[in-house]
């Protein structure tokens, strides 16, 4: 789809960059798909000229699919301009939030402050405090250094304690993040505990056996000090 | 929100894989080596494809677009 003429013209839209991860010790930005909420190759997002990430579109992402999501980003870009010019009322203001939630392009802390300023609708409630959950699992991801995993991973478990369990694609790194924070502290019990929950929530996932038998055999080992 | 096992499954090797640590200074020539023919494979002739990433923020903000970015690796190639 990259080396087709129609993507060519249509590129014309926008600043192509291209970003390869070499592992090359000179590389600027070595980290910047993790950064950008990336976990795997080939991964094509927007980002505004600032670097803040607009729309992750998947892997390679075909020309109808981006044009729609250009699309939609103008219309947001048009929705923000209204709502800062003070025109629209609630109504947009509501739209707004809406749009950015599902983005995840505003800092959680914001936009927990702005939902609790909205009038949600009941229906909407579960639904939107997801959305809420998932983006403050982003953020945390996010800012967490690769080789930091345990301190991730600290914040993850309060969110755990708390009920609020992120359901995005990167939800796994929620997991291991936290059995990371688990085994640094040699806290046996906590990754037990957060094993036993994530066995009993993935029981109809036979392809994650594998996965948890190595944590149950890193459990036993830590108990084996 | 509905996933798939295998989706999750990959997920969980991703993990991994973004936890792998770097690469030895050893690799480093090899690395230059695979980097290089990633950037020149012909895939990448046909659009105007920027390599460095302060230069198209700053481009993109010149001109009032959004930034692209396609996400690829060169050192498992």
């Amino acid at each position: 789809m990259l080396s087709t003429e129609e993507f060519a013209a249509w590129s014309k839209k926008v600043v192509l960059f291209l970003h390869n991860t070499s592992r090359v010790a000179d590389e600027p930005y070595p980290n910047l798909l993790f950064e950008k909420g990336g976990i795997g190759f080939p991964t094509m997002s927007f980002l505004a000229d600032d670097g803040t990430l607009l729309k992750q579109v998947g892997h390679v992402t075909p020309v109808a699919q981006l044009e729609q999501a250009y699309q939609d980003l103008l219309a947001w870009q048009k929705l923000r301009a209204t709502v800062e010019a003070g025109e629209g009322g609630s109504a947009a203001e509501l739209e707004l939030f809406r749009t950015e939630l599902a983005m995840g392009n505003r800092p959680y802390a914001e936009m927990a402050e702005r939902r609790a300023k909205l009038p949600i609708a009941d229906a909407d409630a579960e639904k939107v405090d997801q959305q809420l959950v998932n983006l403050q699992f982003g953020e945390i991801l996010r800012d967490t250094p690769r080789d930091q995993q345990h301190v991730g991973g600290e914040k993850f478990v309060a969110m755990f304690r708390a009920g609020r369990l992120p359901d995005t694609s990167t939800e796994t790194s929620f997991w291991q993040y936290i059995f990371a924070h688990a085994a640094r502290e040699k806290d046996t019990a906590l990754f037990e505990e957060v094993l036993d929950h994530l066995k009993k929530a993935k029981a109809d996932d036979p392809r994650l056996a594998r996965y948890l038998k190595q944590l149950e055999a890193q459990l036993e080992k830590l108990k084996g000090g | 929100m509905h996933r798939s096992t295998s989706s999750l499954a990959a997920a969980f090797a991703a993990v991994l894989l973004a936890g792998a640590p770097p690469a030895q200074a050893s690799n480093q020539e090899a690395l230059k080596e695979k980097r290089a023919e990633k950037l020149a494979k012909p895939v990448f002739e046909n659009a105007a494809w920027r390599l460095d990433y302060d230069a198209a923020r700053e481009e993109a903000k010149k001109d009032g677009k959004f930034v692209l970015v396609y996400f690829t690796r060169s050192y498992a190639a």
